[in-house]
């Protein structure tokens, strides 16, 4: 990951970011004995006339060519020609009989054991800065590391053993980034506090790997009992999702809290910037640049769209994305097999949906629908192209819309009869039915754009739809199983419960659209959508529909670098 | 997976007080005057707690942070306001 340059802050990157802040500011720069003479000497030098007073630097930056190796010594104590190095550590060191670290403060206080001795890892670090210190000329008797959770310094000795150690590790490192990215670790203790665990995904990879998935996520092999996925991800992030839909609104920033105002200039509300999880701006919004910069900064995705919903542009930072998985995106996706493997995935998923849908929800279905709608499946299961499959997915979408208008209670029928008469129709919606379907989809397709950008995945280039200007075919690919599952859900829901009446609508030439209200009591109903949990078949923990949309970005991209070898996406039963 | 925070100051500085207050509504709402409620991730937390201890004097001034548990509902149960002014609670989608 390193190689790759793909990094992710966690809680504990942080605390350590934060141990380093003094350490890390760095000092006068010394010079190397054997470069002293070449150089001027410091003003600290000439004040005390002294060049051999001991001085600890800090963050000193030493680079050997013959090493092929750079590093930041955190501290070193510089007495003369003699050179001790002092590494920083956030947390503990190693307990003789203990294999993980244990956990930080938030949890409670671990037994301390006797013999506190440092991890493998620092060991071989310290040894690198060792062998960089003697390359400069330095003379290096002892090092030190510094366990900041313990306030402990260690003493290591140097000798052969810790070179040798150091020099064998490097070399490993070396051969590790020449090749492809290796398949994640199996059941490590290292995996669950990780930061990078979300983009790495061990547990579901190797799950993945080992037991190749039947469509409707039945795993054909057993998986070894201890292959069971543990739940890694955290199960919810509880932040607020904000959307600003009123006409004349702007939005600024105070410090670091977001602050929205209306036309007037009064206050509307004031939001604390990390509860924001995402920022939706539909039509006539105003965001200041400042305000973009600290989202910018935190990592908050904000999108702009039409009042219709219609997505224009997105900003998301410009965070290390992964390039090797932009080239096998654009390599895998080339080939006609692996495009129609992925197509078909998705289509199969989304008939499977749709299905279950109607069978749960309409009240009076027609006996063949079920049996004809499984025979798309068949269908899609045996297409040979993508075109094929498009055919097979458009007589499925046929018979279910035919029967839509059943899911809608007794008193909503008359809004049923006419999306009925209508069928499903887009450009424009000629009925609310229509109007709300078209107002999820574009929803759907902002948050699947959103989570294949997280994922390093570029969002225009998919396999079921055809890629043309402007149109993120990969999103519509990943929607397709979910378009079920929450718009056309959402739909049926929010009528049914009267949350979305006549009233709701505004009926023009132009078509029909939502009004402010409306679009209101649209987003109440979505976004309880978006944070329902389900399970998942196949890694059986639970996540919200949110977060399987960003896992299921993740495991495309997983299967695109061939860490998985089967696709299987969502189906609720 | 958030957790609920109640967190108070004592800041004997006007000058800090404003940075510090400022800081906080980074990060949850005002309930009272320096006591915030705060609901974090893990990773905010950390942040929080660098970003107070680079703007207080620690010979001066104190910080409180209470932890009131994961389970929102039940945190801000658990606080009975009387008189004036209850904040409203805002969770899942915030429309304006």
């Amino acid at each position: 990951m390193t190689v790759e340059g793909v990094f992710l802050p966690s809680a504990d990157t942080e605390q350590g970011a934060g141990v380093h802040r003094r350490v890390d500011r760095p000092s006068e720069a010394v010079a190397g004995p054997a470069l002293r003479d070449k150089k001027p000497t410091s003003k600290l030098e000439e004040q005390d006339g002294d060049p051999d007073r001991p001085r600890a630097v800090r963050s000193l930056v030493l680079t050997s060519e013959r090493l092929g190796l750079t590093a930041t010594l955190d501290l070193a104590q510089i007495e003369g020609t003699t050179a001790v190095p002092v590494e920083y550590r956030k947390g503990r060191p190693r307990r003789s009989g203990q294999s993980v670290e244990p956990a930080d403060e938030m949890m409670e206080e671990p037994r301390l054991l006797p013999g506190p001795e440092p991890w493998p890892t620092d060991r071989v670090q310290l040894g690198l800065q060792v062998l960089l210190l003697e390359e400069s000329g330095y003379r290096v008797p002892e090092a030190y590391l510094y366990y900041s959770a313990e306030k402990l310094k260690l003493r290591v000795q140097v000798d052969d053993a810790l070179r040798q150690q150091a020099l064998a590790e490097l070399e490993a490192a070396k051969r590790t980034s020449e090749g492809l990215r290796p398949p994640p670790l199996i059941n490590d203790p290292r995996c669950p506090r990780c930061s990078l665990q979300p983009i790495c995904l061990p547990d579901e990879i190797n799950h993945q790997r080992l037991t190749s998935l039947t469509i409707d996520g039945r795993a054909d092999g057993h998986p070894k009992e201890e292959l069971t996925p543990r739940k890694l991800w955290p199960p919810r992030d509880d932040g607020i999702h904000v959307v600003l839909q009123r006409e004349g609104v702007r939005v600024g920033v105070r410090g670091q809290a977001v602050r929205v105002t209306d036309k007037e200039g009064s206050v509307v509300r004031d939001l604390p910037l990390a509860n924001i999880e995402s920022l939706a701006v539909l039509g006539g919004v105003q965001v200041s640049t400042q305000a973009l910069t600290v989202f910018a900064d935190h990592e908050v995705p904000v999108a702009f769209m039409s009042s219709a919903g219609r997505l224009v542009a997105m900003m998301d930072p410009l965070g290390p994305t992964s390039a090797a998985v932009r080239a096998a995106q654009v390599r895998v996706l080339d080939r006609p097999d692996k495009a129609l493997e992925l197509a078909r995935a998705v289509t199969i998923a989304k008939i499977s949906n749709q299905r279950t849908l109607l069978m749960r929800n309409h009240a009076s279905l027609p006996g063949r629908v079920p049996g004809d709608l499984q025979e798309c499946m068949n269908a899609a299961e045996r297409a040979m192209t993508v075109d094929e499959l498009r055919g097979h997915e458009g007589n499925a979408a046929a018979i279910y819309f035919a029967h839509f208008a059943g899911m809608f209670k007794e008193g909503v029928k008359e809004l049923g009869a006419q999306f009925d008469a209508n069928g499903r129709q887009r450009r424009p919606p000629p009925d609310p039915v229509n109007a709300v379907l078209s107002f999820g989809y574009s929803m759907l397709t902002n948050e699947c754009t959103a989570a294949l950008r997280l994922a390093s995945l570029e969002p225009t280039l998919g396999a079921l739809h055809c890629t043309r200007p402007g149109r993120p075919a990969l999103s519509l690919d990943l929607m397709e199983p979910f378009r079920p599952l929450i718009a056309d859900s959402v739909a049926v829901s929010a009528f049914n419960r009267g949350e979305l009446t006549e009233g709701h609508f505004l009926s023009t030439a132009a078509g029909c659209s939502l009004t402010d209200a409306g679009r209101k009591a649209f987003f109440a109903a979505y976004g309880r959508r978006m944070d329902t949990e389900v399970r998942h078949p196949v890694f059986e923990y639970r996540l919200s529909y949110r977060r399987m949309l960003m896992l299921h970005a993740r495991l495309i991209a997983a299967w695109l670098l061939g860490e998985v070898p089967t696709l299987a996406f969502l189906t609720t039963r | 997976m958030r957790r609920c925070y109640l967190v108070c100051y004592d800041i004997r500085n006007d000058k800090r007080l404003r940075r510090v207050h400022k800081l906080m509504k980074a990060y949850g709402e005002p309930w009272q005057y320096s006591v915030f409620y705060c609901s974090l991730r893990s990773i905010d937390r950390v942040r929080l707690e660098l970003a107070l201890r680079e703007e207080m004097n620690q010979k001066e001034d104190q910080v409180l942070i209470v932890d009131l548990g994961a389970n929102e509902e039940s945190a801000r149960e658990s606080s009975t306001f009387m008189g004036a002014g209850v904040p409203e609670a805002e969770s899942g989608v915030v429309v304006i």
